[in-house]
């Protein structure tokens, strides 16, 4: 407790509840008289040593020094020197103070009331300062009382506000950000990380006083008392030591109360993505199940009918097929939404392709690919299977809208900031106005009377699917003029360069 | 096989799939020993020794996984997943405990009896240094080391022959990354597999003629490659 707290605690806190200057002036007089009077009974019924009754004189200076203090003690000396003199038969006329008695009298009563005076000042200040110091304790052990197993930040915001508006006996209102970003006095008083209002550096006419909550980089918010009625401001009332204390408590209960909302939240998430992901197997499961049966079975008959009936189970396989496209779409914009993201390895544009192009190949007729990929073109970090879907869902689209025997070129080079894949079809091509609207979810473009066909998911999941690598999806204007060109880009981030080990000469 | 159909173990939970897969195989001369699940399909791997099974990883009792590593633990019977898309985990796990392929559902007969062809082979026949592998267009002297698509003379570097050479040995067979890694570029490397994915582009660039429809390399994402399997024959050269 540094003496600046203690002294202005002593000079503001101890007056409080005593007597004023001028009653403890009157009252030491009183005394005085008092004991004059005494002295002037038993000096007049013959007391046997008059000069002796000047040790009663001790006795009100005493009581100044003690209960009073030092200039009320000085003045209680002057005035009972006098009244020895005046009052006393022995000493009559004698208020001389070149009188050598004169002279030790009141030497004597200086000396007494100046160490009496100082003994007592510092017996008052040890006594206040375990006095304030318990106050103050008190007060810190109901705050930390009041917010102990609060879990909310709502919660010990509630009962912070309540214990300070009572121990500060001013009302009391937390700020928390964001909200605390609205009133600019907060703002700067958060930046700034220093007190404003009621005569601060901040805002000093500001009636409120607002304290920072937290410490250096870790401001939570702030804490404003409005002026109280009918008492001085409590930055004049309570040292900035005390207040800070106060405010440092809370502000550590609110941050341990965020970080317990964010672990339950964490759980929360967890338990929730464990759900979905059951589900979301299930779900496959459901579905895929019956596939399994209708394109095995239809691929068994296949091979043991004649020709008007292969065509028939083969259209119904084709079908098959595209329903389980359909479903993979479905479940993986599920899984998208789930928030769940599967692992990254390196993948070659090639492979995909290749791939993909495998699994489209019944859909392919007479349509031909030519695919362009630059030399040295990087190899992709993103999820395999993620990716082909894209891929998927974009040949499918320019199998589906192109001429039965147009071509679809798909190229792939690197830009300044990562690469693009361009596929470019030779059909009807998206008009301008629609193709940020193609990759909204369950979209389906209507031109005229004719329908195009499909659930509208692909390009959104595909959109989807880019985003989760900072990649983009847009249909762009096709450099050769005719059709839709596709364009993917990926940032550089998503890309891994190779460089091969010297080979070996053979 | 002794002159006897091989026998295929198929532990499959969903009665419908079973159905469908035990008409399958026995309409092409395969034995099927159906069980319902994991526990009894160790018992019957254990007891009926078959020539290979068939195994969902989705099963009620136990995890497909485990089934594997309980086989595992005594014998190198093929071991052909069949599993959902969205379960690429799960089937990379398999990989590690063992498993020899997979196919994912929902699989067409073609696909399942080439996987189960394969397997099959692979584990009855050792593949002769000394042979010629033909598959469809693709014709690899693994003596002369001479490669030809339609007759006509393709020229390999040597990382690109022994890449070439590993997968028609096990040709129809999914070699995993790690595999292929260990027998090409040796143990060092065995972690990194980003030099597979260039000179698997650089065969594809070299072999395949018609580039929307590649013939001879599938890539399984996330687990590795095979040569395609149709028509593949091996002989003397």
């Amino acid at each position: 407790m540094s003496p600046a707290f203690i002294f202005e605690d002593h000079v503001l806190a101890v007056r409080k509840n005593r007597w004023t200057l001028w009653q403890e002036g009157l009252l030491s007089f009183a005394l005085v008289a008092g004991v004059t009077g005494v002295a002037f009974a038993l000096d007049r019924m013959g007391f046997p040593s008059p000069e002796s009754l000047g040790i009663l004189f001790v006795l009100p200076v005493l009581c100044a020094a003690v209960f009073f203090d030092l200039r009320l003690a000085l003045a209680t000396v002057g005035l009972s020197v006098i009244a020895y003199h005046l009052v006393l038969s022995a000493a009559y006329g004698s208020l001389d103070v070149s009188n050598p008695q004169v002279l030790a009298k009141v030497v004597v009563l200086l000396t007494v009331s100046l160490v009496v005076s100082a003994l007592a000042t510092r017996l008052r200040r040890i006594t206040r300062e375990g006095q304030t110091r318990e106050n103050f304790l008190t007060d810190l052990y109901q705050l930390n009382q009041d917010l102990i197993g609060k879990t909310s930040v709502d919660d010990v915001c509630a009962a912070a506000e309540h214990r300070l508006s009572v121990i500060l006996q001013a009302p009391c209102r937390i700020h928390l950000k964001p909200s605390s970003a609205l009133d600019p006095v907060f703002v700067e008083v958060m930046t700034r990380r220093q007190p404003a209002g009621q005569g601060q550096a901040i805002s000093g006419e500001d009636p409120r006083l607002i304290l920072p909550l937290g410490e250096a980089d870790d401001v939570a918010g702030v804490l404003v008392f409005e002026p109280r009625a009918g008492l001085p401001p409590v930055a004049d009332t309570f040292p900035q030591r005390f207040l800070s204390t106060l405010t440092g408590q809370v502000a550590l209960a609110i941050s341990r109360a965020a970080l317990t909302e964010a672990r339950t939240e964490q759980v929360r998430q967890a338990d929730r993505e464990r759900f979905m992901s059951a589900m979301l197997s299930s779900l496959s499961h459901d579905f895929k199940t019956p596939l399994v049966g209708i394109i095995g079975a239809l691929e068994a008959l296949q091979g043991r009918v004649d020709d008007t009936a292969h065509e028939i189970v083969g259209d119904g396989l084709a079908e098959a097929q595209r329903l389980n496209r359909f479903v993979i779409n479905l479940i993986e914009m599920s899984r998208l939404e789930t928030g769940i993201r599967p692992k990254c390895e390196p993948v070659h544009i090639r492979d995909a392709l290749s791939g993909v192009l495998r699994t489209l190949r019944p859909l392919i007729g007479h349509q031909t690919f030519r695919i362009e990929i630059e030399p040295g073109f990087p190899l992709l970090n993103v999820n395999p299977s993620m990716f082909d879907l894209v891929l998927l869902n974009l040949i499918e689209n320019a199998l589906k809208y192109g001429p039965a025997e147009g071509a679809i070129t798909i190229g792939a080079r690197q830009t300044a900031d990562g690469v693009v894949i361009d596929i470019d079809d030779d059909g009807e091509g998206i008009a301008p106005a629609q193709r940020d609207l193609v990759f909204t979810k369950f979209y389906r473009a209507v031109d005229g009377d004719r329908k195009i066909a499909g659930t509208g998911l692909g390009l959104y999941i595909c959109r989807e699917i880019m985003d989760i690598y900072s990649g983009s999806v847009e249909a762009v204007d096709p450099p050769d003029g005719t059709g839709a060109c596709m364009r993917l880009s990926l940032p550089t981030d998503a890309t891994l360069l190779v460089t091969l080990p010297e080979e070996e000469v053979e | 096989m002794n002159g006897l159909q091989p026998r295929i173990l198929v532990i499959e939970d969903d009665p419908q799939i079973r159905k469908f897969l035990t008409i399958t195989l026995t309409s092409h001369d395969y034995t099927v020993i159906p069980a319902e699940t994991g526990r009894e399909g160790v018992r019957l791997a254990t007891s009926v020794k078959p020539d290979a099974i068939l195994l969902d990883l989705g099963l009620p009792d136990m995890d497909g996984t485990e089934v594997i590593s309980m086989v595992r633990s005594w014998s190198k019977m093929p071991i052909l997943i069949v599993s959902a898309r969205d379960h690429e985990d799960d089937k990379i796990k398999a990989f590690d405990m063992g498993a020899n392929d997979f196919v994912t559902k929902p699989f067409g007969t073609g696909e399942l009896l080439a996987r189960l062809r394969a397997a099959l082979r692979d584990s009855l026949l050792a593949v002769a240094e000394d042979t010629v592998v033909r598959a469809g267009d693709l014709c690899i002297d693994l003596t002369a080391h001479k490669v030809t698509v339609r007759d006509i003379a393709i020229k390999l570097s040597p990382k690109e022959f022994a890449l070439l050479k590993v997968l028609a040995m096990h040709a129809g067979k999914l070699l995993t990354h790690k595999y292929l890694m260990q027998k090409v570029w040796g143990d060092a490397y065995v972690e990194d597999n980003q030099y597979l994915r260039i000179y698997i582009a650089q065969l594809r660039q070299k072999l395949e003629l018609d580039p929307g429809r590649d013939q001879f390399i599938v890539n399984e994402p996330g687990i590795g490659y095979r040569l395609e399997a149709s028509g593949v024959t091996k002989g003397q050269a």
